[in-house]
């Protein structure tokens, strides 16, 4: 126990074994890519895997991007849908109504994601509400400001972009090259800076931030303004994408935000950019995988539903497993 | 300074709901018309019903958001069934089977496996979700000549039927939850497992039979939903989702109880059902309702909790 | 005929790598208090779990009333009418006195409902039995000061019945006034016949209201006697036993370099008055209860002053946050280190680099893996963590390697006062020793060093100086050199009984 040098430094720095989780995930991955590239004639075109899988994959990652860091902190945020909705909402009006470039879209956009955000982080950081209640007061909130936003126009709830918009929204490189300013982004700041570091700890063990100095109401309040700004990016994705923004566009992808994280936290052992993006690229995968073999579109959310309830399921057994141990 | 606090956080609440009603009242004297305030009992009565199951889960220490998943699923159930001419109470028991089923099982993850009941749920509700589009292929299920409506929507002594089953299951479940062995049994397990069991009151067993009559209670509303719309809808769900929650959260801050509770919901489901008329009777924009209930929402949370300031983590 | 209501014969107790219980003798008689007094980890509480029916003892007998329990279980125990009062109420705070009282009894009416009135006059009843009449029975329970809580606790406890009443520290929170009022309460039990063991360590109760007192040592029974048989000082002697090692370390240090003054410190201490010096390490002392932590927490801002000043680095503050308390160089390694301390799902290297994040970054906010590698291979060298890497989680290590690794967590910062509370809690001798070298090395290298410990005989070996801390304020400083571990365990429990406190 108390030998000088027990441990000759080069031995201290070996690494925790390979995690068993890993290799099962991205095992996993390839066979199912194997099997769908096999069966599902036109799976492995360019252009099915581009436009039905890559770009359906990173619209849902960036906004479950904005889920990770934020449950990275120990919160969670359900008004990610209608965030994305609102901001989306707010540069196409900013469009049709002010006549805004698209930078100033993006800019709106982005503020607007950014406030909601720091609403949320607020209400949890510096008055003690739950998160569960605190966003879910804000679906109400941001939906009703979508309507709001929409009618400051004549066309109602919906309204179509102008033509250099769209013309971008067509391009998927937009789409791919903005998540991957976001994710690398992202996951820098997550894993390879010291506010990651902070974020992480808070979301590990509150007590033991607070105990090392750790101002843990503010990298509470900064997960959610991240998160805000994720969806923002969304929302502008989405927009651009169909040329329009119409009320409770978004809501799709709530079940996603949800799922994904906790896939990727389920296969990499913690809450991870990365993880998140894979699991996206591997649910999207299967959902392109099942369609082009002719499964009912309405099956998608019961796939997804069943794999939320299956990894959790599994996550709380693992959990009795180690108690019991 | 303590004893402000508490005032304000007990009061507020239900100062609101008597502000609203006065100024509503005050801008449309319609508002006041005796009809008018039926309609707004009618209004009311399902959200208050699905909000009474939620409360209950709440009284036992858990939250349950799988009723948005199940109630259009339940409906679509029964409405189906009628459809197929299976009768209206063998429909009707298939489709609460269905409803207590669920809760079973969630039941036993949450007090067994020991999953946290806020992720639990909401996976159930997206799982439910997925169940309802199989089994519908994401369309209305409408059932129009084999249900006698008026056993429900007609009127007894001039009060609409349903607004009497309204008034009657609350009273049923005031006494039960405030009254009765059960009922203080089921909070004390709510509000402190281990405290209660050193009183020998076992925890898995009431918070089971919480989930278990919550999910009874949401699938009568799943009938008075279907009844009403003579079918089932496809928006139910997610429509419902937010309002349930809110009148159960916001019913915890009326009467200064602080804690879920039936009366509370009844008077949040009037409130919310309140501001609905209202606005309507004043034809006011449609986003004014969300954004109203929105604030409404966050203002009687942030006055439940003055004073208190810990950060709430959500373990998953 | 038994004159015993409770007998505990030869009782042994074992955990991992320690005996806890070897062989204890425990006899109450009937209509009589008994206290129970020991040092930390005597055994009392093992010994009140095994007759709660929480562990099994490995050997040995129990008999209530005479009957010998072949097997039992809380819910038996109950049953026989032995009650437990612990420091926990375990009462529902939001619900009435009324219903704490009889929740799992209630009253039924004819309609099947509860009835409200029959339950307030059987709570009424069940408060007058004790004697207290000026609690409203319709009052929630967190409306209540915690005398009146515990008082419900006593009146639940009673409403069942018992022949034996087992209450654990029932003063530790409460004040002279109520203090007395519960030892009049208990001599009324007396009356009526209800036995009553008193776990305490506050000698001035002790001889006030116990009939007979048992002292355990190192898992055994040293003696049982009547309390008017016993000094004051013998007692003391009787719980601290042996001759301790002399002191290795202890110096008379010269208080040139004042590092912290706390001033009148309010709060959920008691008017606290401590100098913190640097070169020194200063120890203090008491027993679980005193309030220590709970001063400790309040130097490094987790917990909030309502009165009193810290004075640091010439600075005069009020309040204080962690985060002010790092940056004016404090470092505390807490009581609870797993949980407070301590990520015990992160690797060893991320727990070491924690509180000095910043010193190890490149370009100001990227964190730079090889600079922390650097540091954290040192300070497990420097520190003798015993670890084949430093990415082992936390939670895989022993006690004591946990401990160095706090330690360590707060040697990559320029912290000059380190607290540590209860440090050597769970940590195995050589550890012990380490943590002890290293609180000199600190001291020697300037740093101001406060160790609290509420075992005596370690604070006497190990420190230069030792206040003593009774019931939330310091009662007296002491040199290790010129005392005796009798005298710091009289002081740690009130001074003598005689001297009113």
């Amino acid at each position: 126990m108390n030998g000088p040098l027990a441990t000759p430094n080069k031995a201290l720095t070996r690494g925790r074994k390979n995690n068993f989780g890993t290799l099962a995930g991205f095992a996993v991955f390839a066979l199912v890519f194997m099997y769908f590239g096999i069966n599902a004639p036109g799976f492995l075109t360019q252009v099915n895997i581009v436009r039905n899988l890559i770009l359906p994959a990173t619209i849902s990652a960036v906004i479950s991007i904005g889920m990770t860091i934020v449950m990275s902190g120990g919160g969670i945020d359900l008004s990610v849908a209608s965030i994305a909705g609102l901001a989306g909402m707010v540069a196409a009006v900013g469009s049709a109504k002010l006549d805004m470039s698209i930078a100033l879209m993006i800019l709106v956009a982005l503020i607007t994601g950014a406030l909601i955000g720091a609403l949320n982080g607020f209400l949890v950081a510096y008055c003690g509400i739950s998160p569960f209640v605190v966003t879910l007061s804000v679906i109400y909130l941001a939906r009703g400001l979508q309507y709001l936003v929409a009618l400051s126009t004549v066309s109602g709830t919906y309204l179509m972009l102008p033509r250099d918009a769209v013309a971008l929204g067509g391009k998927p490189a937009f789409f791919i090259s903005a998540a991957v300013i976001v994710a690398v982004f992202l996951y820098v700041f997550l894993d390879h800076t010291i506010y990651g570091r902070f974020i992480r700890t808070v979301g590990s063990n509150m007590h033991a931030a607070r105990y090392s100095g750790i101002p843990i109401r503010f990298y509470t309040w900064i997960t959610y303004v991240i998160c805000g700004l994720c969806c923002a990016v969304t929302g502008i994705m989405l927009t651009f994408n169909e040329g329009m923004a119409q009320v409770g566009s978004g809501d799709s992808y709530q079940i996603d935000a949800f799922l994904l994280p906790i896939l990727g936290n389920a296969i990499f052992s913690r809450f991870s950019v990365q993880g998140t993006i894979f699991s996206s690229l591997f649910l999207y995968m299967i959902i392109n995988g099942l369609f082009i073999l002719g499964t009912p579109p309405e099956y998608l959310r019961i796939i997804k539903g069943a794999l939320l309830i299956t990894i959790i399921l599994v996550s709380g057994l693992q959990k009795i497993i180690s108690k019991n141990k | 300074m303590k004893t402000a606090k508490n005032a304000v956080r007990k009061n507020a609440v239900f100062g609101i709901l008597i502000i609203l009603f006065l100024t509503f009242a005050f801008l449309k004297p319609s508002f006041l018309k005796v009809d008018n305030l039926l309609n707004l009992l009618v209004q009311s009565t399902i959200l208050g019903i699905v909000g009474f199951g939620l409360a209950i889960i709440m009284m036992a220490g858990e939250i349950d958001l799988s009723y948005a998943g199940a109630i259009p699923l339940e409906g679509a159930i029964f409405a189906n069934l009628l459809q197929k001419d299976m009768g209206v109470w063998p429909s009707l028991g298939v489709s609460f089977l269905a409803g207590i089923t669920i809760s079973l099982v969630i039941s036993q993850l949450v007090t067994r496996l020991k999953l946290v009941s806020y992720v639990t749920t909401t996976s159930m509700y997206f799982l439910l979700q997925g169940i309802w589009y199989a089994y519908t292929g994401g369309e209305n299920v409408y059932f129009k000549e084999k249900f006698n409506r008026d056993l429900i929507f007609g009127s007894l002594a001039g009060i609409p039927k349903i607004v009497i089953f309204f008034l009657l299951l609350f009273v049923i479940l005031y006494f039960l939850t405030e009254h009765t062995s059960f009922g203080i049994r089921l909070r004390a397990v709510g509000e402190d497992p281990e405290a209660a069991k050193t009183m020998g009151v076992n925890s898995i067993t009431y918070k089971t039979a919480g989930f278990i009559l919550g999910g009874f209670i949401f699938a009568i509303g799943a009938f008075f939903s279907t009844a009403k719309m003579s079918g089932a809808l496809a928006t139910s769900g997610a429509n419902m989702l937010m309002p349930v929650m809110t009148v159960a959260f916001v019913g915890q801050t009326f009467l200064g109880m602080g804690r879920p509770n039936i009366p509370g919901v009844f008077l949040a489901a009037l409130m919310m059902a309140m501001i609905d008329n209202a606005f309507v009777l004043m034809n006011s924009p449609f986003w004014a309702v969300p954004i109203a209930n929105g604030i409404i929402l966050i203002l009687a949370i942030f006055l439940a909790n003055v004073g208190k300031r810990d950060i709430i983590q959500i373990k998953l | 005929m038994a004159d015993f209501i409770l007998e505990m014969h030869d009782i042994k107790k074992h955990f991992p790598g320690v005996q806890a219980l070897k062989g204890v003798d425990f006899n109450v008689h009937q209509g009589e208090i008994h206290a129970l007094v020991g040092q930390n980890g005597a055994g009392k509480s093992t010994l009140l779990k095994i007759l709660a029916g929480i562990y099994i003892p490995e050997q040995g007998s129990i008999k209530v009333n005479g009957t010998e329990l072949t097997k039992w279980n809380p819910q038996k125990i109950i049953d026989m009418g032995i009650s437990f009062i612990y420091q926990e109420l375990n009462l529902i705070q939001s619900m009435t006195v009324t219903q704490n009282l009889f929740i799992g009894s209630e009253s039924r009416n004819a309609l099947g409902l509860t009835d409200w009135k029959k339950m307030r006059a059987r709570a009424k009843d069940a408060l007058a039995r004790i004697g207290v009449m000026d609690i409203d029975v319709n009052v929630p329970i967190r409306d209540l000061t915690v005398a009146k809580q515990q008082l419900v606790a006593i009146a639940r406890a009673l409403a069942q019945n018992p022949k034996l009443l087992v209450l654990d520290e029932p003063t530790s929170r409460l004040g002279f006034e109520d203090s007395e009022k519960l030892f009049e309460i208990l001599k009324r039990m007396q009356r009526e016949n209800i036995s009553i063991i008193y776990v305490s360590h506050r000698l001035s109760e002790i001889y006030r209201i116990a009939d007979r007192v048992t002292v355990l040592r190192d898992g055994k029974c040293i003696i049982t006697d009547q309390t008017k048989a016993i000094s004051a000082h013998e007692l003391v002697k009787y719980m601290v036993g042996k001759d301790i090692q002399k002191n290795k370390f202890a110096q008379v240090k010269d208080h040139r370099n004042l590092l912290l003054q706390s001033t009148h410190l309010q709060g959920r201490a008691n008017n606290v008055d401590l100098s913190i010096y640097g070169g020194e390490v200063l120890g203090l002392v008491g027993t679980v209860g005193a309030g220590k932590t709970e001063f400790v927490r309040m130097l490094f801002g987790i917990e909030s002053l309502s009165g009193g000043t810290i004075e640091i680095n010439e600075k005069k503050l009020k309040k204080i946050t962690p985060t002010e308390a790092i940056a004016n160089g404090m470092a505390l390694c807490p009581e609870d280190r797993k949980y407070h301390g301590l990520l015990l799902d992160n690797s060893i290297q991320s727990n070491i680099t924690l509180a000095g994040l910043r010193n190890f970054t490149t370009s100001r906010f990227f964190t730079s893996v090889q600079k922390e590698r650097d540091i954290v291979i040192k300070l497990v060298h420097r520190l003798h963590i015993a670890t084949p890497s430093i990415e082992k989680h936390t939670r895989e290590l022993s006690g004591g390697n946990q401990q160095k690794v706090v330690l360590a967590k707060w040697l990559c910062t320029t912290s000059k006062i380190f607290i540590f509370d209860e440090p050597t809690v769970g940590v195995d001798v050589q550890g012990k020793t380490e943590i002890y070298n290293l609180m000199h090395e600190l001291a020697d290298n300037g740093a101001g060093v406060l160790f609290v410990t509420s075992d005596v005989e370690e604070g006497l070996q190990v420190c230069d100086r030792i206040a003593v801390m009774y019931k939330g304020s310091i009662l007296t400083e002491l040199d290790p050199l010129k005392t005796s571990i009798e005298e710091v365990s009289m002081f740690a429990m009130g001074g003598h009984p005689d001297e009113n406190r």
